[in-house]
């Protein structure tokens, strides 16, 4: 996957650059709004993430330019001024989704993966597994080596987006926000307590352990080979 | 057009005043100067007019011979004494023929009988003007009808009467009226400047007061007590004014200071934590630790700032609420499942109780206020209590409660804890306390003023309450 980042602030850029790099993703780097114009038009990405405010060229026009020339890449767009003039200007310009400085970077990564997932064909599968975990979608039902396991509605759909991001870090927001449609900070530890009874139904009596806490960063299921 | 229309805009309020009642003084002074001359010269007339009058009788009973103090004297002689009394009268009597019977001297009278027709009464209509050598002379020409004595039969008589006696005093009247009605007029523009002037002092003090008025003195007033009836609205208006900007300018203040200050101890905590860290080589373990605990911090920095800019938003009105049917129920249950695994952790339940019909809200938002209302009650609740939610409704209001048990909010913090970054635990200052900015109830509030609702909180007998009424209607009024 090959990512434009376009972003004028020295370090912003390069920590964006470095830990996307160390995610797995092919990054450039444009570090001015000239620069990010021209590669945007020139060459292909399967995304672009740019600073709205560049002092050249600015993040709006570049979108426009992108929208113009029927690129369809999709945009996500930074921006360290959270008003709502900022926000719908971006999207009715084009952009397909926008973080506001300043943002964790496990949300930009989670961010960037689910616009990358968008406009994939969405397997209509039944079932989903992972080692011994089988979900079995249509009936919301969970058993791990081959025991039922008795979760509740909400918990089921925790589980299940855990699963459908696999090796994904998700962020207590993004969780948040899937599960419970609850879109702003809370001052509680809901997720966490939400993991733990989940952890404790589907991983504790059983190996490998499935949900892994990323310690500042969110939780991620995946089968680790540590034990 | 336009520049010289702004430009008549611009001419100052005392020469309008001066301009208009100028003209209209003028004119009537002017109109009352025509009527006085016209009047007094016609009074003049008039007693010409009676004067000649008096003076062609006594000549013509004198040219009859009608005199009867001299009944013997010839016409010459009756005529020569038949007026008396009278100074600068002159006459003359003329036959059918033209001869001069008798003139007294002094002005040729032949010349009126030359040009005027002779009339049988003295008419001031009718009476001849004309100037001779220095003197102007005012007289008329009558016919001398002599009823049953025909003797006279052609005859005229001309009398005239010096005028210039009457022309000195009315040219002398006119000056002195003119320079009195000039001297008037430019008494009363002078009155009106001055006295336009003197209106505008109260303005020209409430200019200097208003000057006074700087960025760290917006707690001043104009006191509309000490200003002219006609001011009392400018003042208060613009006392008002000043009101609002000391608001926002306060807000603007108190969000700079909150700001600094809630940044100030995390800063020094990192800073501190950095340097001592990066004091000696530690293993990488340690290392990870401290970026660990730098994070939390970080977030909660970071929390602390979109709070605080979702709140000066709030405070701008720049938020825009999007307004659609809220099932309070419906959410409050929502919220009550996503917190359920927490609550039940920290060994306390939610329950609600009653319902009310949709009102029209801001969905996000007020789940945002509710969340924040039950994770504080949450918070305080004492472990193996319910926290009541009971919800309740009239035509107008949504009636929303939450009661928990547990220590209760001292008195003196209850109207202060909807602050920002009030606390009433002073303990809980300290940064990283479970990552709670000390914004939640602001927001609340503010969420709450948006929609046009109250809240209000209660803590007594260990049993603390918040009750929230929010209006059904969109409350569509603009936030200040």
């Amino acid at each position: 996957m090959r990512l434009l980042v376009i972003e004028d602030e020295a370090k912003t850029g390069d920590y964006l650059y470095k830990g996307l790099t160390e995610a797995g993703f092919q990054v450039v780097l444009a570090r001015n709004g000239l620069d990010g114009h021209h590669l945007a038009m020139t060459e292909t990405f399967d995304l672009v993430i740019l600073d709205v405010m560049l002092p050249d060229v600015d993040g709006w026009r570049i979108v426009k330019s992108l929208r113009e020339a029927n690129h369809t890449t999709p945009v996500l767009f930074l921006t360290a001024r959270d008003s709502v003039d900022d926000r719908v200007k971006g999207l009715e310009l084009g952009a397909d989704d926008y973080l506001v400085k300043p943002f964790a970077f496990a949300e930009l990564l989670a961010r960037v993966r689910t616009l990358l997932r968008r406009g994939l064909p969405i397997a209509a599968v039944e079932h989903l597994e992972i080692a011994d975990l089988v979900l079995d979608l249509p009936r919301r039902r969970v058993t791990r080596s081959g025991k039922r396991i008795n979760l509740t509605n909400r918990e089921f759909s925790l589980l299940e987006l855990l699963v459908r991001r696999q090796g994904e870090v998700l962020p207590r927001s993004l969780i948040a926000s899937q599960v419970w449609d609850m879109n702003f900070d809370s001052d509680t530890n809901v997720i966490d307590v939400a993991i733990r009874r989940l952890r404790m139904k589907i991983d504790e009596p059983y190996k490998p352990k499935l949900i892994h806490t990323v310690r500042g960063m969110g939780y991620q299921l995946d089968i680790m080979n540590e034990d | 057009m336009k520049i010289s229309f702004s430009g008549l805009q611009r001419i100052s309020l005392a020469a309008r005043v001066t301009v208009l009642v100028g003209i209209t003084f003028l004119t009537c002074v002017l109109m009352l100067g025509i009527i006085v001359q016209s009047s007094i010269d016609r009074h003049f007339l008039e007693q010409d007019a009676g004067e000649l009058k008096v003076v062609a009788a006594a000549v013509l009973r004198a040219a009859r011979g009608d005199n009867p103090f001299s009944p013997g004297a010839d016409i010459q002689q009756r005529l020569e004494y038949a007026v008396s009394g009278h100074h600068g009268v002159y006459y003359a009597v003329y036959d059918d023929l033209g001869r001069t019977v008798f003139s007294t001297p002094g002005p040729t009278l032949s010349y009126l009988t030359d040009t005027v027709d002779p009339a049988n009464q003295i008419h001031i209509t009718e009476l001849y003007q004309w100037s001779e050598g220095e003197t102007t002379y005012r007289g008329t020409v009558i016919a001398m009808e002599g009823g049953d004595n025909t003797t006279f039969s052609g005859y005229k008589i001309a009398v005239a009467s010096s005028m210039d006696f009457h022309l000195e005093f009315i040219e002398d009247f006119r000056r002195k009226l003119w320079l009195m009605l000039g001297c008037t007029s430019a008494l009363i523009l002078l009155t009106a400047w001055y006295a336009v002037h003197f209106a505008h002092n109260p303005l020209h003090q409430i200019s200097k007061e208003i000057s006074t008025i700087t960025t760290e003195k917006l707690n001043l007033r104009l006191k509309p007590e000490n200003v002219p009836v006609d001011l009392v609205e400018l003042v208060t208006s613009f006392n008002s004014l000043i009101g609002r900007m000391e608001e926002s300018f306060q807000r603007l203040a108190n969000f700079s200071a909150d700001i600094a200050h809630e940044l100030r101890t995390p800063i020094t905590n990192l800073t501190t934590q950095v340097q001592v860290g990066l004091n000696k080589e530690r293993d990488p373990a340690e290392y990870r630790e401290m970026m660990y605990s730098n994070l939390e911090e970080y977030e909660r920095m970071a929390r602390m700032i979109n709070d605080m800019l979702w709140l000066a938003q709030s405070d701008n009105g720049t938020l825009r609420p999007t307004f659609q049917a809220v099932d309070a129920r419906t959410e409050l249950l929502e919220l009550i499942d996503y917190l359920s695994a927490w609550t039940e952790e920290r060994g306390t339940t939610l329950s609600v109780e009653g319902a009310c019909p949709p009102l029209k809200g801001d969905r996000v938002m007020l789940r945002r206020a509710l969340t924040n209302l039950l994770t504080n009650a949450v918070h305080h609740a004492d472990t193996g209590t319910t926290i009541q939610i009971h919800l309740a409704a009239d035509e107008r209001f949504v009636l929303i409660s939450i009661e928990n048990l547990g220590d209760e909010i001292p008195a003196d913090h209850l109207p202060k804890i909807f602050n920002r970054f009030h606390r009433v635990d002073a303990s809980r200052q300290s940064a990283g306390s479970g990552g709670r900015t000390g914004l939640g109830l602001a927001i609340v509030r503010s969420i709450i003023d948006i929609h046009g609702g109250t809240i209000n909180v209660t803590s007594q007998d260990r049993r603390t309450v918040f009750q929230i009424q929010l209006p059904l209607d969109s409350p569509r009024v603009a936030i200040p």
